[in-house]
This record gives structure tokens, C-alpha cells and sequence, in this order.
């Protein structure tokens, strides 16, 4: 039976939740959850060449082993987490820092591209390393872009949405590039999900009030979906290469 | 009978200050004669041996004043390499007083910075500050950005700061014969190409250092109502190569010891300013050498530390550690963004036990 194995920060929430709903229809989906996302600045894994192993070490995370012997590997490991912009936005100061296209304002700090892409870099390198790692050692990896920013983020409040969605942007477009060099796909997030500005519409919001990071069941149904059918495509292609 | 020495203290002698100690127990070298403390705003600009002062001021909780400071979030790594946190502004390394001076004048708007660039491949460099980024800038008006925040950013220092360290590194310099202005590095080193028609040398003697050192202190003095004092020091790091005919040695010694004067005139001469002997504690005899690197011309972390030692120590106050007057503003950014990842973090353990039923730390 073929196995997709989705691993991941806490945006594989929306996902889970809309499996669990509806498990029958997606009988080769299980989960792995690793950590917040947060953690994925620092370095969280290992790799062991000689065994072609790769093993999680972050403290904070779920314990996860993947060996290039294993009998059992998935046919497809699904990461949520290079793709992932929360960490950029709400964590430097985009307030007082712009990219020196969209300086407006005295009280702005110009930044040069050559900085914004290292900071990009610095920020998703250890996340790309690791669907590379997963890779080397045979497994088939697809990437999951995680939701865009939502209209309530608390850094809006303070910072130009311009500036935000050009990073955001900047940052997806990137790592996108950066995949696609070491052969790894990424399912993006759905057109319809996303508004006019750039974010995700607020009617795929968390049902918690107090989350204005994670999207809804809803919009996981739909990322649910996506992986579905990149799967279909993805392992099609395989078989029909293998005949 | 009585004489002028008869009253002096020991510091005067050379056996008891000097031949009779170890060399580590050489002190009262230099004592502030203006007040210098945690709650005065310090910008350091000049040759590379200025930024071990930000450094040192930093650790001991003193207001090191950075008019050009990386974001908050990216890591010291990024930033060192792209020259932030090195001098109170990316001016980069301003080793003589002429572009002190020049820097001023383009800070205060008298003159405009002459919009000339190099081009090193598919990349451009700023010939102002050849290695501000790593890899350059990918076009003109990029560097040209950059360019004018870091004129922004110095003149801010100029204007805010209440003491000014500028540590003077060279007397060798490299002038454009038609602009009329100073590179910071010969044209062709770092970058560019050079032209024996355009790019004139030039080795500064001790009138010309002088006056213009003195104009950029009364320019940035009187930029505005109680500028800033200023404290001079001398780069002990000897000359990488010279341009003027001499041995590399003897030209370092001639260089240093025209700055070292010059320094100590304008201290003398100006109210308010003061010179700091690094130099001395690193160079002089009773010292050995010791606090250089085998190559010696680098000094050693210990060279640093026992120059700083002996700045601190010619405080009349002792700082503590903390620093009271950090950056408020910086601060209340810290404190948001640490507040709206604690409430991301927050989430994420909701979503995780929504969706998982368990939590992880």
C-alpha cells in the first residue's frame, strides 16, 4: 500500500484535523508532527552518512528517525516547514528596516537585497538541509508552503503591509527556487485561499480567536486535497517511469 | 634645592612607573580629564582597531550609540559580515583625518558624495567602502542607497553622540586627481582599476593631518549646540604595505609616530578632547611585542583587553556591568516582538493539541 508520510510544525494542524474528519477518504496519510516551527532557526537534525540516516536532535522536538535500510519508508514524505514565513516576519524588525526599493520614511533603514537574502536564507536554511538530507538518503520529498500571513497578525500593527508582503514574497519565492534546484516539489497554497493584499482570506482563520497564525479546517480540506492530488501525479509518474 | 621634579609623583620616573614593574602592573597610563560614563553616548568611527572600543564599551554596559545597527533578529554572523555593529555607522574603516573630515562634509551637506562606482564582475562595489557587503551590490543605484543611508546614519552619530572616539590609522592615502576627493583604499586592491594619470598618492605629513583634523572636530562641533568631546587615539597596527618607498618597518614607525603627534597636539590644542595611548600600550618597548599575533601586526585578544583595561581603569567612575540607558526604543521592539512569538508559541501548542493531542515543550 502506498504510504505519504506528512511531517511537520504545527501548520500540519489544519491538515491533520481536516484527515481526521474524513479519514476514509485518505487512507494512506499518517502523521508526523516535529515541533514549532520556531525551532527550525537552529540546526534540529543530524545525518549519519555511513548509516544514511537522518535523526532529529532539537530538544524541543518529536523524535523522528529516518534510515536509508528501513523496510517500511513512506513513498512520499510531505514536510511542512521550509516554507514557512512566520518566523521572518514577526521576528525582525520590519518597522525600522526596509528593503531599499520601499524606503519611505527618515526613521527607515535601508537594507541592501544582498542582506534580506542572507537574513531569508539564515532563516530557511536549516529547514532546506533537512529535505535535502531526507533526499540523500532516497526518500521522496514535497514540501508544503505554509499559509500566508493573516489581516489581525500583531506585526502589521507596527509595520508597512508593503514591506511584509514583499518579504513574504521575496522569502517563499526563494526557497521555492532552492527546492526546485535539489529536485524537491512544493505544493503551494491554493489560489482561493489567498486575498487581494497577499495574506490568507480570514475566512480560512483559526477557530480559535486568540490564534492569528494557523489557517482552519476548512482551508486544511483543501491543503488535504492538494497533497492528494500531487501524490496521484507525483507517484503516478513514478510507476509509469518504472514500466 | 629644589626643581620642578622634586614635587612629581611616581609616574613621572621612568624606574618606579616603568623599569621596576611588570609590565602588566604599568598603570595610571591615561586618566579622563572630561567625564566619560554609562549614560554618555559614544560613537566610534576610524581604522579597524576602533571597533575592539564598541566592543569593549558594549560588554561593560556603556551607551555605544550605533546609528546603523542590524535588525533585531539577524544573527551576529549576518550581521558582522555585512559590517553592521563594527563602527557606529557602515562608513567602514575611515583611516585618515582627510576622510573624517570628508565624511563630515558630506554628512552636513557641504559637499555631495561623488556618485562614482566600480564594477567587479556582474556586481558593483562602493569605491567608499569597497568591502561593506560581501558580495557587493547588484546595481548602481543599490550602492548608491547604501551610500547615503550610512551618510544618514554618521550624521546622526554626529548629531546625537556626546563623545566621538576617532582612532587615526594611516597617512598613506589615495586621492582622484579630477574629483579632488580621497578613496579609502588604493583603486585596483579591493576593487576598481587603477589609472597612474587619475589615482594620485598622496602620504599625508603632519600639517595637512592636522588641519584636517581639527576641521572635522570644529565641523562636527559645531554642527550643532554642545557637540560632542572627542577622544584620539592611534592604531598600533602596523602598515599592511606602503606606497612610499621605504621599508614597510620604518614607514609604519614614520606613520605612526606623525599621527601619534598630531593626536597629541589636538588634544592639547582643543578643549574637551583627549588622547588615549592604545598605541603605546601596544608598541612601546617596556611591552615586548607581547601583545602581538606571530605576524606581528595583529593584536592579540590579550593586547585588546589590556588596552581596554587600562581605559576603563583611567575612569574616575567604575562602570558596572548593566546598562542603564540601553536603547529604550530597541528595548520596547524586543519586548513586542518576543511577546508576539510567545503568542505564536502559544498557538502552535494549541494547534498541536488540537490536532495531535499532545504537546511538546
Amino acid at each position: 500500500m502506498t504510504k505519504i508520510l506528512l511531517v511537520g510544525d504545527s501548520h500540519l494542524g489544519a491538515v491533520k484535523r481536516a484527515h481526521d474528519a474524513n479519514p476514509e477518504r485518505y487512507p494512506s496519510f499518517s502523521f508526523a508532527y516535529l515541533g514549532k516551527g520556531g525551532l527550525a532557526k537552529t540546526r534540529f537534525f543530524d545525518v549519519d552518512e555511513a548509516k544514511g540516516s537522518v535523526r532529529i536532535t532539537s530538544q524541543g522536538w518529536r523524535k523522528l528517525d529516518f534510515c536509508r535500510s528501513d523496510q517500511d519508508l513512506p513513498n512520499l514524505v510531505v514536510l511542512s516547514l521550509p516554507v514557512n514565513t512566520s518566523r521572518i516576519l514577526r521576528e525582525m524588525s520590519w518597522r525600522t528596516h526596509v528593503p531599499w526599493r520601499l524606503r519611505q520614511h527618515d526613521n527607515e533603514l535601508a537594507l541592501s537585497d544582498g542582506f534580506v537574502d542572507r537574513l531569508i536564507d539564515t532563516d530557511s536554511g536549516y529547514a532546506i538541509e533537512y529535505a535535502a538530507a531526507l533526499t540523500e538518503i532516497g526518500l521522496s520529498i514535497a514540501a508544503l508552503e505554509a499559509p500566508r500571513f493573516f489581516e489581525d497578525a500583531p506585526y502589521l500593527k507596527r509595520c508597512r503591509l508593503d514591506v511584509i508582503r514583499y518579504i513574504d514574497t521575496l522569502y517563499r519565492q526563494r526557497v521555492v527556487d532552492r527546492l526546485s534546484d535539489l529536485g524537491i516539489g512544493v505544493i503551494t497554497q491554493a489560489p482561493q485561499t489567498i486575498s487581494e493584499i497577499g495574506s490568507t482570506k480570514m475566512e480560512f482563520d483559526n477557530e480559535r480567536p486568540g490564534d492569528v497564525h494557523h489557517a482552519n479546517l476548512n482551508y486544511g480540506q483543501i491543503a488535504l486535497q492538494q497533497i492528494q492530488d500531487f501524490a496521484s501525479q507525483h507517484l503516478g509518474m513514478r510507476t509509469s517511469a518504472l514500466k | 634645592m629644589s626643581h620642578p621634579y622634586t614635587s612629581l609623583d611616581q609616574r613621572a620616573f621612568w624606574a618606579p612607573a616603568v623599569g621596576q614593574r611588570n609590565m602588566l602592573d604599568i598603570d595610571e597610563l591615561w586618566t579622563a580629564p572630561f567625564d566619560i560614563n554609562q549614560h554618555k553616548k559614544i560613537v566610534t568611527f576610524g581604522s579597524c582597531f576602533a571597533q575592539h572600543f564598541s566592543r569593549a564599551l558594549t560588554d561593560r554596559g556603556f551607551t555605544w550609540f550605533d546609528a546603523e545597527p542590524a535588525p533585531i533578529g539577524a544573527t551576529s554572523e549576518a550581521a558582522k559580515d555585512f559590517n553592521y555593529g563594527v563602527f557606529s555607522a557602515r562608513t567602514g574603516n575611515i583611516y585618515t583625518a582627510s576622510l573624517l573630515l570628508q565624511w563630515t562634509r558630506w554628512a552636513l551637506g557641504e559637499e555631495d558624495a561623488p556618485e562614482i562606482y566600480w564594477e567587479n564582475g556582474d556586481r558593483v562595489l562602493d569605491p567608499f567602502r569597497p568591502a561593506i557587503e560581501p558580495k557587493g551590490f547588484a546595481t548602481v543605484e543599490e550602492m548608491l542607497a547604501s551610500r547615503q543611508q550610512s551618510i544618514r546614519a554618521f550624521r546622526r552619530a554626529i548629531m546625537e553622540c556626546n563623545i566621538f572616539v576617532f582612532t587615526l590609522g594611516l597617512t598613506e592615502s589615495w586621492w582622484d586627481a579630477e574629483g579632488g576627493f580621497e578613496y579609502p583604499m588604493c583603486p585596483g586592491t579591493i576593487g576598481g582599476t587603477f589609472d597612474p594619470e587619475k589615482h594620485v598618492f598622496r602620504n599625508q605629513d603632519y600639517n595637512f593631518i592636522n588641519e584636517s583634523l581639527v576641521s572635522a572636530i570644529r565641523k562636527i562641533r559645531n554642527a550643532r549646540k554642545n557637540g560632542p568631546s572627542f577622544l584620539l587615539t592611534v592604531s598600533p597596527v602596523p602598515l599592511t604595505a606602503t606606497n612610499s618607498g621605504n621599508h614597510v618597518l620604518v614607514a609604519s614607525m614614520e606613520s605612526k609616530s606623525i599621527l601619534r603627534a598630531v593626536a597629541g597636539d589636538v588634544s592639547r590644542k582643543l578643549a574637551r578632547a583627549t588622547y588615549f595611548p592604545s598605541y603605546e600600550i601596544i608598541n612601546s618597548a617596556p611591552f615586548r611585542g607581547t601583545f602581538f599575533e606571530p605576524n606581528m601586526r595583529s593584536v592579540s585578544p590579550h593586547g585588546v583587553e589590556h588596552v581596554m583595561k587600562t581605559f576603563f581603569d583611567g575612569l574616575p567612575d567604575q562602570p558596572s556591568t548593566s546598562s542603564p540607558l540601553s536603547d529604550v526604543k530597541t528595548h520596547a521592539q524586543d519586548t513586542k516582538i518576543l511577546m508576539d512569538r510567545r503568542q505564536d508559541d502559544l498557538a502552535c501548542e494549541e494547534e498541536l493539541l488540537a490536532a495531535f493531542g499532545e504537546t511538546r515543550d
